[in-house]
């Protein structure tokens, strides 16, 4: 098999970006159905719909040229098409082999996109075992499915098909086009040059020719269309049905004349009955948002440009604030307008990065599904908040961590069968993931109703490695202490997990997004990880605060209250550590002066502040000199622009122009933890260095 | 290119990917070239016996050009099409924009 005829310009990459996506979203499509499909009664519209999208890429592949792609889907779309047509039945290995050749599929397409090293033995393997599948000779193309007869009534098609100058940079190969055409009915093609222009003046990079084509069959003007989907939009495309009573013209098109047109590429028979939303890959438009695609990089130039304004706008308010408001009333209310406008600006402009996180999720079904069935055990995966939306910088790196996290439940949570049934257990595990917004955050669980973490075992190995951990730590201490480098007590390395290598990458990575894990277990009833992640990762609502001369925003989302604490309410306990007592509970007074070193900040917090906040459970009281105003602001990486300060999660730009860091709450109170430890091991023997 | 025979042989590929830079162009620019000097006085033939690949932006190449010879006064004409050739040309619907002749393959 051979990959794209001819090398192509750099910049056709640009224009096949719309067909590598598109071509994604469809192995995406047809892994979640084929994973959802129970081959005993297999659901028809799903097999439709798999087929469809098979289909899709195919069509795709043969007008940018790719014609690996175009060989592979074309046998599985042959096999689809006879999957749903109930010619072969579906079986668990059918479905296998379609699964397997998406990933050959997928593969290639990064193979075209990113220059991937392509596994081409696994091509091949594929190819072949499609093709024995189909019961063809081995480097046959398979032959077409026989047209069944079509209720459609023939018809003759005008077709004005006037492309841009672009397409051939694009990639698009006319002829394949015209040859789907061909293999829907009979078709004539003429093609003018209407301003052609002189040989010394003629750029041959650009499409110059218009065409006008007919075509008799028994066909439709959506199916017509859907041919030309990547390569026309509505004004290069013009299709008239020239008369509807076309008896003379046979139900069948007659067969193509023999290499007249190729069926590598060709659209069959047998999809002409294809009316449902979407047939064909193509984006319905009746009732369907319109959307256009559009690169990362400028969404994030967009991004950074809204927040430059954004500190612009801060800086004239703060500018306004020294005016007198009556004197100034005009200019007061412009001020206000503009800091709406902005905000509203920069929500929208924020919220075209934030996408839904069933696209990872989606992922799981097949994970789990194999990784089960490697280890012998029956798993159900439940998803919950498919649609809960997150920062695409966010999607992206999360995928990683839960994926771990899954593999984790699955090899270590989840008994086998035989060891629930002794539990009293349902035979089948259950894992499940979901997510939700948790005010400015994003929250995902992966559960599960397996054993559950073994305290014993957990410090038996802890002892092992020589991680300092006594009988006296809390349950959630201990569970903790599965984030340590290397820490596994797996019984036996598997080739599913087990390495030790994961639970701490896990921790690292969610961390340095900005987020933070918690994990809960009962013994014989299960684990559930929690993942907490900043909704987005350029803008917060904060309230900024003074500590002596520096100024620190808070994350709104975090803070319960704030309160000026009565001198009675403060308490100071054993250690030497100052508690506030809030309605029954006493919590931790943090000075944040304290644990970021700054001097001339107050040292009584009666005479202060303190603000309550809540890290994913935890509550502390941060001590600060005055509140001094609720804003948005921009985050700006300080690991970018200076170097990582613990305890914080980046810094901002204020109005006046000055930096201020920007607390991370759970990062604060566990900088603050290890510093109270720092001292009572100053003090005390018993504790290790 | 034979400014005797008048014969510009093509090889290779004539695609998007090579046509702004293919010798080919080169050979029909430095023909007319020729042409238009007064040098050549008989019929252009374009020879394709050695072409692995043409697609549109190759077969609008060859259309301009004999566009341009015509207005000159040439009658040009296409030679040694293989039938796959002359497949795409009709599936493209661009099979009038040249004359064909048969001319046996003589190494050229």
């Amino acid at each position: 098999m051979t990959g794209r005829k001819g090398s192509s310009p750099s910049d056709l990459s640009r224009f096949n970006g719309v067909f590598f996506e598109e071509s994604s979203e469809h192995l995406e499509t047809m892994e979640r159905l084929l994973l959802a499909v129970d081959p005993s009664d297999p659901c028809q519209e799903d097999l439709h719909a798999i087929f469809r999208a098979a289909h899709s890429i195919k069509g795709g592949a043969g007008v940018f040229g790719f014609s690996d792609l175009a060989e592979v889907t074309h046998l599985m779309e042959s096999l689809l098409d006879r999957l749903r047509n109930r010619e072969i039945p579906l079986t668990p290995d059918l479905i296998d082999l379609v699964l397997e050749a998406g990933d050959v599929l997928g593969g290639l397409l990064a193979g075209h996109r990113e220059g991937a090293p392509v596994d081409r033995a696994a091509v091949d393997e594929v190819y072949r075992r499609l093709e024995d599948s189909l019961g063809s000779a081995k480097g046959d193309v398979p032959p077409s499915v026989p047209i069944p007869p079509s209720d459609l009534p023939a018809r003759r098609f005008s077709i004005d098909f006037h492309p841009p100058g672009d397409t051939l940079k694009r990639g698009i190969r006319i002829e394949n086009l015209f040859n789907e055409l061909a293999e829907l009915g009979t078709l004539t093609v003429s093609a003018d040059f209407p301003d052609l222009p002189d040989f010394h003046a003629f750029d041959p990079e650009l499409c110059h020719a218009r065409w006008h084509l007919t075509l008799e069959g028994p066909t439709t003007e959506e199916e017509l269309r859907d041919i030309f989907e990547f390569v026309a939009d509505e004004a290069e495309l013009e299709i008239r049905v020239e008369g509807e009573d076309a008896g003379a013209i046979p139900a069948h098109p007659p067969a193509a004349q023999e290499g007249e047109a190729g069926t590598l590429f060709g659209r069959r028979a047998y999809d002409r009955d294809e009316t449902a939303p979407g047939a064909f890959g193509r984006r319905g438009q009746e009732g369907a948002e319109a959307s256009i695609r559009v690169g990362v990089a400028k969404v994030d130039q967009l991004v950074n440009q809204v927040g430059e304004l954004v500190i612009t706008q801060a800086m004239l308010t703060q500018i306004g604030e020294g005016l007198d408001p009556v004197q100034f009333e005009a200019l007061h209310r412009a001020l206000l307008q503009l800091e709406r406008s902005t905000r509203e600006l920069q929500e929208s402009v924020m919220s075209i990065r934030l996408v839904p996180i069933g696209g990872v999720f989606s992922r799981f079904p097949r994970l789990v599904r194999e990784v089960a069935a490697k280890l012998g055990k029956e798993v159900e995966l439940r998803t919950f908040g498919e649609g809960t939306e997150l920062d695409k910088g966010l999607i992206e790196k999360i995928a990683d961590p839960l994926t771990h996290l899954v593999r984790n439940s699955l090899d270590h949570g989840i008994e086998s069968p035989e060891a629930r049934v002794a539990a009293g257990k349902n035979p089948m595990g259950t894992v499940t993931l979901r997510a939700s917004q948790v005010g400015g955050r994003i929250v995902i669980e992966v559960a599960d109703d397996g054993a559950g973490l073994s305290r014993e075992k957990i410090l038996r190995k802890a002892a092992a490695l020589g991680v300092a951990a006594g009988e006296d730590l809390s349950d959630e201490e201990v569970w903790h202490l599965i984030f340590a480098p290397g820490f596994s007590t797996a019984e036996a390395v598997t080739d599913v997990s087990g390495r030790g290598v994961g639970m701490d990458v896990v921790l690292k990575n969610v961390q340095a997004l900005g987020g933070r894990v918690q994990l809960a277990s009962e013994q014989g009833r299960g684990a559930r990880f929690t993942l907490s992640l900043p909704l987005t990762l350029a803008i917060l609502d904060g309230l900024s605060v003074r500590v002596g001369g520096e100024k620190f925003i808070v994350p709104l989302n975090a803070i319960l209250e704030s309160f000026q604490p009565a001198a009675d309410d403060l308490k100071t306990i054993r250690g030497g550590s100052l508690v506030v007592h809030v309605r029954g509970d006493y919590l931790p007074v943090i000075s944040l002066h304290e644990i970021f070193g700054i001097a001339g900040a107050g040292e009584r917090p009666e005479e202060g502040i303190l603000v309550l906040v809540d890290a994913e459970g935890e509550r502390a009281a941060l001590f600060v000199d005055e509140l001094l105003g609720q804003h948005q602001v921009v985050i700006k990486s300080l690991e970018t622009n200076y170097r990582k300060v613990e305890g914080t999660a980046g810094a901002t730009i204020l109005g006046d122009g000055k930096v201020a860091f920007i607390i991370d709450v759970g990062a604060a109170i566990a900088l603050w933890r290890r510093g109270r430890e720092r001292e009572r091991c100053s003090t005390a023997e018993e504790c290790n260095p | 290119m034979d400014m005797e025979s008048g014969r510009i042989v093509i090889e290779g590929e004539l695609s998007i990917a090579t046509v702004a830079d293919q010798v080919s162009a080169v050979r029909l620019r430095h023909f007319l070239d020729g042409v238009e000097s007064g040098s050549f006085q008989g019929r252009p033939l374009v020879d394709l016996a050695r072409v692995e690949d043409i697609d549109l932006s190759g077969w609008q190449l060859l259309a301009v050009w004999f566009r341009h010879a015509r207005r000159l006064g040439f009658d040009p004409a296409l030679v040694n099409v293989r039938e796959e050739l002359r497949r795409r040309l009709k599936i493209l619907g661009l099979a009038r924009e040249f004359a064909m002749a048969d001319v046996p393959e003589d190494g050229a």
